[in-house]
């Protein structure tokens, strides 16, 4: 019998130790050169293996040998428990009929009707901010509220249920209120998005389409469209404000970014992509071996997970030159910021306008916009898989 | 006879240098004031009498009741006289700064520049741009220019380094005690290389010692004077002007719209230049004139003997030639007329030198790719005065890391 290579019988813990709140771990390109796939102890408990290569993590992500639940399992959906509904969390067949009502809805119009609305919302989110002055936590201010704002607008949220919508938002995604009402705070919103799709069509909405619908050979059920509204603000808030927050980080980390925003000579599209490629606030995708396979010449048992790491992927010299650094002639839409395979994000076309529309709009809008605090001094915190801005004081 | 005593260093410092100089200008251009030891002296603040003061003859800059004669060897043997011996030391010394000869200084002065950031990551602390920087980068120019030995140059920058503490009692003694080192070294490595090298060597120090063989007239204390003359007139006022540099470079973000500015070599000389126009006032002021006869400027008739300052400051601020003048901006038009150097007989001998520093050092800051942070505002960064009267930032404290704007990003714009 061959001895086992060290990466092998080597357990590394997962996620790794951060230093920093914008760049990977260090041993992340270490695992990654030594060997495309390892064995890793996760902090929830449990083992894993976790493959490091773009190829590696592409293939992963595209095989149908893996999917998301534990073989067999198969999570149900009641009005106590729209998470059970969630699409990310299906797999086919079951998932391929959700994903194909929700695309025919989520269209690049609907993506071009909510840019008009978000380059309103973030100009007036600037302005107060500018009133608000000379310093203020532009998280608070303007990272938070322009995509619940969208996702408010997506969802066709009347103007008077936003505010609420936004408290139990906070309290059940950001933990705002350090945990307290969390469970008041998530059976509420349940029970307000249900309330909210049987109110629906009343609108242009997407829940409106969706209802509209819903009788229709391949529409969705009323739970289901409330379980996909739901799942929408999950995976659509809380990401998309870390990734302006991030990015801004990142942007006043290498100014010379938005100096050639300013002056013309580089889009805001490809700085944007680039933002994505190098963000990494959030570690990998776990995926499950419906049955044994070989991966990276190793076996995988049926029922192990496998953790598709999208920042070792996007940083993967084999698939970018100059993989660490900021470059803008970086293939466009290349990197797996929005993962990959049929689980690849439904809302990336928004949330690319989303970031396109914040930055644009901050960088133009506040030319001396500068971090109020020495970068060292921004309080960030990691908790397993997140990595939180505490709060991100900008001045001008 | 020796020059063991510091260069005449009676400088007229407007005791605020914020003064209103467009109010100046435009009610009383040529007015009378006094400097903080109750001289009465004419200030003038308009650009063109400026230059005018600078640039005639009938302004000199010794007083008329002084007794200099060089024949005894009392006084002054530095460059600072009036014509006819200014005309002799100067024409003596030119050669080696002439805008043609500086040039072979380029590739050493940027390599010193990229090593000296190339060190700053290493240290992970706050980084002080005088201390770490500036001051090594002209001291090193200086070393090579005058010719110091490797091995002395550590000392060489120390005893420099004495006559810029500030000038409080205490270090008024280490300072003159570092002078007098100084002047002794510079005349022992004199008389090493004339024993050694004789006049062979493309420095200064072997350019003096030709000078000297074929000109009799330039006696060794003149020869170490203007040698010397170099680590005081370059040194501090260089070091000051990047140091002033870097602050626009972090502070105004200047370094980013470097870095993404399709014609880059273009706004780096323009950028250096606007360093140059704002800087004047901070350091390396003009020296008083005396009126060598009755003379009027502007009206205003100078008696014979009259004290008179023409301050560079006032002539770079000067709104009509500027507009906007109390603005930092490297694209204004007719940046190139703004006098930082001087004008006339005295202007800077090293000028094309300290432009070529302040350009490599700039160039090396902005393809280091290196990001910086000021750790304390420009506002509260402390100046102090030292004995020679030139103003310097104490320090200037940044932080760098390694940013991500890709290296082909740079090359793109270049």
């Amino acid at each position: 019998m061959n001895a086992q290579p060290e990466q092998l019988t080597k357990t590394w813990s997962y996620p790794f130790a951060r230093e920093s709140i914008i760049d990977p771990a260090p041993a992340l390109a270490q695992l990654r050169e030594s060997a495309p796939i390892h064995k890793v102890r996760l902090a929830t408990g449990g083992d894993a293996w976790l493959v490091t290569r773009y190829e590696d993590v592409r293939a992963l992500l595209g095989s149908p040998a893996f999917g998301t639940q534990y073989p067999g399992s198969v999570p149900t959906v009641d009005a106590e428990n729209l998470a059970g509904g969630f699409m990310f969390l299906k797999d086919p067949p079951e998932h391929t009929r959700l994903r194909r009502s929700v695309s025919r809805v989520f269209t690049v119009r609907r993506v071009a009707a909510l840019r008009e609305r978000a380059e309103v919302v973030a100009a007036g989110l600037v302005t107060t901010m500018v009133e608000k002055g000379p310093v203020v936590d532009v998280q608070e201010e303007f990272a938070y509220p322009l995509p619940i704002a969208i996702i408010s607008e997506l969802l066709g949220i009347p103007e008077s249920d936003r505010a609420r919508f936004r408290r139990w938002a906070d309290i059940v995604l950001r933990a705002v209120g350090g945990g307290e009402g969390f469970g008041e705070a998530f059976a509420d919103l349940q029970k307000f998005v249900v309330a909210l799709v049987e109110s629906k069509p009343d609108g242009p909405d997407l829940l409106s389409e969706l209802a509209g619908q819903s009788g229709e050979p391949g529409g969705l059920s009323r739970l289901e469209i409330a379980s996909m509204a739901m799942g929408l603000l999950m995976a659509g808030y809380v990401t998309t404000a870390s990734a302006i927050s991030h990015g801004l980080l990142r942007l006043f980390r290498n100014p010379a970014v938005p100096a050639g925003i300013r002056a013309g000579e580089l889009r805001i599209t490809d700085v944007v992509e680039e933002l994505l490629r190098l963000q990494d606030e959030e570690v990998g995708i776990n995926r499950i071996a419906l049955a044994d396979v070989d991966v990276c010449g190793v076996r995988v048992r049926r029922g192990e997970t496998v953790i598709a790491s999208r920042v070792g992927a996007n940083r993967d010299p084999r698939a970018f030159r100059d993989a660490e650094s900021f470059t803008v002639d970086s293939p466009s839409g290349q990197h797996l910021a929005f993962g990959h395979g049929i689980h690849h994000c439904l809302g990336a076309a928004l949330a690319r306008m989303e970031l396109e529309v914040a930055f644009g709009t901050l960088l133009t809008r506040i030319p001396g916009l500068r971090l109020a605090v020495a970068f060292s001094e921004v309080e960030w915190s990691a908790d397993g898989m997140d990595v939180n801005i505490d709060r991100l004081p900008v001045a001008w | 006879m020796t020059s063991a005593e510091p260069p005449p260093v009676e400088r007229f410092r407007p005791a605020d240098l914020e003064r209103d100089w467009g109010r100046l200008r435009s009610t009383c251009p040529v007015s009378k004031t006094t400097t903080p030891d109750g001289t009465d002296v004419w200030l003038v603040t308009r650009y063109h009498d400026i230059r005018s003061v600078l640039g005639r003859q009938v302004f000199r800059v010794t007083p008329l009741d002084s007794d200099v004669s060089t024949e005894t060897g009392e006084g002054n043997e530095s460059i600072f006289q009036d014509p006819p011996e200014h005309t002799r030391l100067r024409g003596l010394v030119a050669g080696p700064f002439a805008v043609g000869r500086v040039g072979k200084y380029r590739a050493a002065i940027r390599a010193k520049a990229d090593e000296l950031i190339g060190a700053m990551l290493s240290s992970g602390e706050a980084i002080d741009i005088m201390a770490d920087f500036s001051k090594p980068l002209t001291m090193n120019v200086i070393s090579d220019v005058v010719g110091v030995p490797g091995p002395d140059r550590a000392m060489f920058q120390r005893l420099s380094d004495q006559l810029l503490v500030p000038v409080s009692e205490a270090q008024g003694v280490v300072a003159l005690e570092g002078w007098r080192q100084l002047n002794e070294y510079v005349r022992s490595l004199i008389a090493h290389r004339r024993r050694t090298a004789g006049g062979r060597g493309g420095d200064l120090l072997a350019h003096m010692i030709r000078v000297q063989k074929e000109d009799a007239s330039l006696t060794d204390v003149e020869l170490t004077t203007m040698v010397l003359g170099l680590p005081v007139a370059g040194y501090v006022s260089t070091a000051n002007a990047i140091a002033v540099a870097v602050r626009h470079l972090v502070e105004d973000k200047w370094l980013d719209e470097l870095r993404v500015c399709p014609d880059r070599p273009a706004l780096l000389k323009s950028f250096v230049e606007e360093v140059l126009r704002f800087q004047s006032g901070d350091n390396g002021e003009s020296m008083p004139r005396f009126a060598a006869e009755d003379v009027r400027v502007c009206d205003e008739l100078i008696r014979k003997g009259d004290m008179v300052v023409a301050p560079l400051v006032a002539a770079n601020r000067d709104d009509e030639l500027f507009d906007q003048p109390g603005s930092f901006d490297p694209r204004r038009p007719g940046l190139g007329r703004h006098l930082a150097f001087g004008f006339g007989i005295h202007r800077c001998l090293g000028a094309n030198l300290a432009r070529l520093e302040l350009q490599c050092a700039v160039a090396a800051l902005v393809d280091s790719g290196l990001g910086f942070e000021m750790l304390e505002s420009w506002d509260s960064v402390p100046w102090e005065v030292n004995m020679l009267g030139d103003r310097f930032p104490v320090r200037l404290l940044v932080s760098a890391w390694q940013t991500e704007y890709g290296t082909r990003n740079r090359e793109r714009t270049t």
